[in-house]
């Protein structure tokens, strides 16, 4: 078996390498689900080559929810005291990632006053530092970047609030989104797209074309890996909680929500988040 | 705590499966250090696959090895062939492969080889002890000092132009508009990337460097013929390496100064390691009673770069360990390390695992004292590289690169990039303009303009107004003003 890390532009490189690949089993993409399946889909990025609705998807797992955490170097303690501040800074890295968007809607739908998105930070490393400096006061990342930036003192605990359309098992006491308002048809529609964007997942997949004896036996491999107790051990070091693997019928049914995003909704989050980005603005 | 601590540190220190994994370490360290464009981070990257079946303590030695030498390994191939093994290694050139043309390759080695001993033992060693110091100093910086940290770097533009000054700012700018090319993290923006997605992260920092460089150096060898070191220059044996050797104590202050200079980016998260290393030569050369030299082949210009290169690596350890957040691209390997091994970078590191974090620290320590006690016997027979005929050289050294470029990312894009960049190199070096003060303004300037972007959102257009950003202004302008000033000073009191 060979690795090949095959980095550029923010894993397309490798994503549009592995759609043109033979399909004949022997090359498959590990990546980040959002990332490259979902995200520059639904921002129309013009350097995507493959069909999300033909690429024969095997598998995901580690599937971290997103949160938003309130830095360790002011005195907010929750959402509501949030609520009552004024110009709070969110730590983001680019417009379109997930934390952007669902910064820009906490900020929009909760009324916050004069918010702004500090995007540009390169990396979750340099947001974790800018949130303990106090150079901004929150952000959202998935749990997995909230876990370090919680042992090394830069957030708060619990996270205020988790992003997706269910509860997560790791914070069975932290509010969804959606449950912390009524929200109406139009804002529903925004959540529904930033829920798409919110998988974090590691993801399994191949070309469009592999044979189906071989998908089929990939398939059932991977979940069967994925119930190795060694196997959990380890991923534990990455993730503690164990949740159980995405089956490639699931990642199809979601990916078919990712194809039906209108794009007159893209266009209405574009102009939400960019209402908070000063440097847009 | 702390005695406690060092005693658990040395009790770990006596098993002697990790002194053989640390030599692994360094040799492995070395070897890919010598490879034009593989360096420290690829034998990192592709060493972590291999320390998820280890356990720590065979897994930590190895890293901390590669993280320590594999400088060393480059500043060899940059001092005998002009190339550099890394990024890194670059500013070593501007002196080292001079004085190897000279014949005096062997000198320039023991001195890149004792200033890296000295810049990686020293530092590790006071590294704990300036905890108290140093977190608070990371922890008070913001984005928006981070643009007048950068600005000092790309100041030193100004060093690094030997000769026509219009040129080495031209050599600049063209460095900035290549730095532009990619997605700005700001706006997500892409720049020059005509839709292709190769382009989105910007040049890969190994091409620039081998094609401004590398290749470049081996064009005009073919063209010259013979061999690098000057026909007629005798090239003398151990006498040689030690009396480069000889040189840094000779110069203990540029010494400790630089390895100051490289622990304090080392140190500062963010800020591009590669910027003390151009600091450390424009201390050196404005430092120097004889400036001019600089360029010719003078050995200060080796010692500088070099004491700095190994220093900053204690310093991006230890906020690697202590805030979690790597002060450079091999502590961020260090960082995945010690999260894949179950280790949680931070606070607990100088508290629950603080045994642990001196046991890597004078690992570190010690995998320079290894590199050395290997290198060093050997640098007499490496010095003789000097007089292979280029006809066997250059091809040699040509295919390494464009070899080393490819293990690099495994993209072949980055081989065609590298043809450019080559043709750019050779026009560079035949026009006299700069590839030192490109190279640097290529590096710092995507780092500037993306923490001038955030200094901007977050502290808006007066961003600049706080103390620390104030001193640093004013460092600038000394900078700038010193030597004007001097001139004029002096011309007021010897008239």
């Amino acid at each position: 078996m060979i690795v090949k890390n095959m980095p550029g532009g923010g894993t397309l490189v490798a994503g549009n390498f592995v759609y043109s690949s033979e399909p004949d089993g022997l090359t498959i993409i590990h990546t980040n689900f959002g990332a490259t399946f979902i995200s520059p889909v639904i921002f129309e990025d013009p350097a995507v080559e493959f069909d999300i609705l033909k690429v024969n998807y095997i598998g995901s797992m580690l599937a971290p929810p997103n949160v938003m955490a309130i830095g360790s170097a002011n005195d907010y303690m929750n959402l509501e005291d949030l609520k009552k501040a004024k110009g709070l800074k969110f730590a983001a890295v680019q417009p379109a990632a997930m934390g952007t968007i669902a910064a820009a809607l906490v900020s929009e739908f909760f009324g916050f006053e004069d918010t702004k998105i500090i995007s540009g930070y390169a990396g979750s490393s340099a947001q974790h530092l800018a949130l303990g400096r106090g150079e901004t006061d929150a952000f959202v990342t998935p749990a997995s970047s909230y876990n370090i930036a919680l042992s090394k003192g830069f957030v708060k605990s619990p996270p205020v609030m988790v992003f997706g359309t269910e509860r997560s098992p790791y914070f069975p006491d932290v509010p969804l989104f959606s449950e912390l308002l009524d929200l109406t048809p139009e804002q529903q529609a925004l959540v529904d797209i930033t829920n798409v964007l919110s998988y974090a997942d590691m993801i399994e997949a191949g070309p469009p074309g592999i044979p189906e004896d071989r998908l089929k036996f990939m398939r059932e491999k991977f979940l069967e890996i994925n119930a190795l107790p060694a196997f959990q051990r380890i991923t534990k070091n990455i993730w503690p909680v164990w949740v159980e693997p995405k089956t490639a019928e699931e990642i199809e049914a979601i990916q078919k929500m990712t194809a039906s995003v209108a794009p007159e909704e893209v266009a209405k989050l574009k102009e939400l988040t960019e209402k908070y980005i000063s440097i847009i603005k | 705590m702390v005695l406690e601590a060092f005693a658990q540190a040395l009790g770990n220190l006596t098993s002697i499966s990790i002194w053989v994994w640390l030599l692994l370490g360094v040799i492995w360290g070395l070897v890919f250090g010598l490879v034009p464009g593989i360096g420290g981070v690829t034998a990192m990257a592709i060493f972590l696959g291999v320390a998820l079946f280890l356990e720590p303590m065979q897994a930590l030695p190895v890293l901390v090895a590669l993280m320590a030498v594999s400088a060393t390994g480059g500043s060899i191939t940059a001092v005998l062939l002009g190339i550099p093994g890394d990024n890194v290694n670059v500013v070593t050139i501007f002196d080292g492969f001079p004085m190897t043309k000279k014949g005096e390759g062997g000198r320039a080695l023991g001195a890149a080889l004792t200033a890296s001993v000295l810049g990686g033992v020293g530092p590790a060693f006071f590294t704990l002890g300036m905890v108290i110091v140093v977190l608070p100093f990371v922890m008070a910086l913001t984005s928006m000092d981070m643009v007048f940290i950068i600005l000092i770097g790309l100041s030193f533009v100004v060093m690094m132009s030997k000769g026509s000054m219009i040129k080495g700012l031209i050599s600049a700018g063209v460095g900035l508009l290549l730095a532009t090319i990619g997605l700005a993290f700001s706006t997500g923006e892409p720049r020059f990337t005509f839709g292709n997605p190769y382009l989105y992260d910007g040049i890969h920092i190994i091409v620039v460097a081998m094609g401004l460089f590398a290749i470049p150096v081996m064009v005009e060898l073919a063209m010259k013929g013979g061999t690098i070191a000057e026909a007629g220059t005798p090239i003398k044996g151990m006498h040689d390496v030690w009396m480069g050797a000889k040189d840094v104590f000779h110069n203990w202050k540029l010494w400790l100064r630089s390895s100051l200079i490289g622990y304090v980016f080392g140190v500062m998260p963010g800020v591009g390691v590669t910027g003390a290393l151009f600091i450390s030569y424009g201390y050196a050369k404005a430092s120097s009673k004889h400036p001019e030299l600089f360029g010719t082949g003078v050995v200060e210009g080796v010692i500088g770069p070099e004491s700095a290169n190994n220093a900053k690596e204690s310093g991006a350890l230890l906020t690697t360990l202590a805030l979690g957040v790597p002060g450079s691209v091999t502590g961020a390997m260090m960082l995945a390390a010690l999260i894949i091994l179950g280790f949680a970078p931070g606070p607990s590191m100088l508290t629950e695992h603080l045994d642990l974090s001196l046991t890597l620290l004078i690992l570190l320590a010690a995998a320079n004292v290894i590199a050395v006690m290997i290198c060093y016997p050997l640098a007499p027979r490496m010095a003789g590289i000097a007089r292979i005929p280029s006809r066997l050289l250059v091809p040699l050294v040509v295919g390494m690169v464009f070899v080393g470029v490819y293990v690099s990312q495994g993209l072949i894009q980055d081989v065609i990039a590298l043809l450019i960049f080559s043709a750019l190199g050779v026009a560079v070096r035949h026009f006299g303009y700069n590839a030192g003060a490109l190279i640097l303004a290529f590096i710092l300037g995507r780092l500037f303009e993306d923490y001038l972007m955030i200094g901007l959102q977050v502290g808006g257009p007066l961003f600049f107004l706080r103390p620390i950003s104030l001193f640093l202004i004013l460092i600038i302008i000394t900078i700038f003003a010193y030597g004007p000033l001097k001139r004029v000073l002096k011309r007021r009191f010897l008239t």
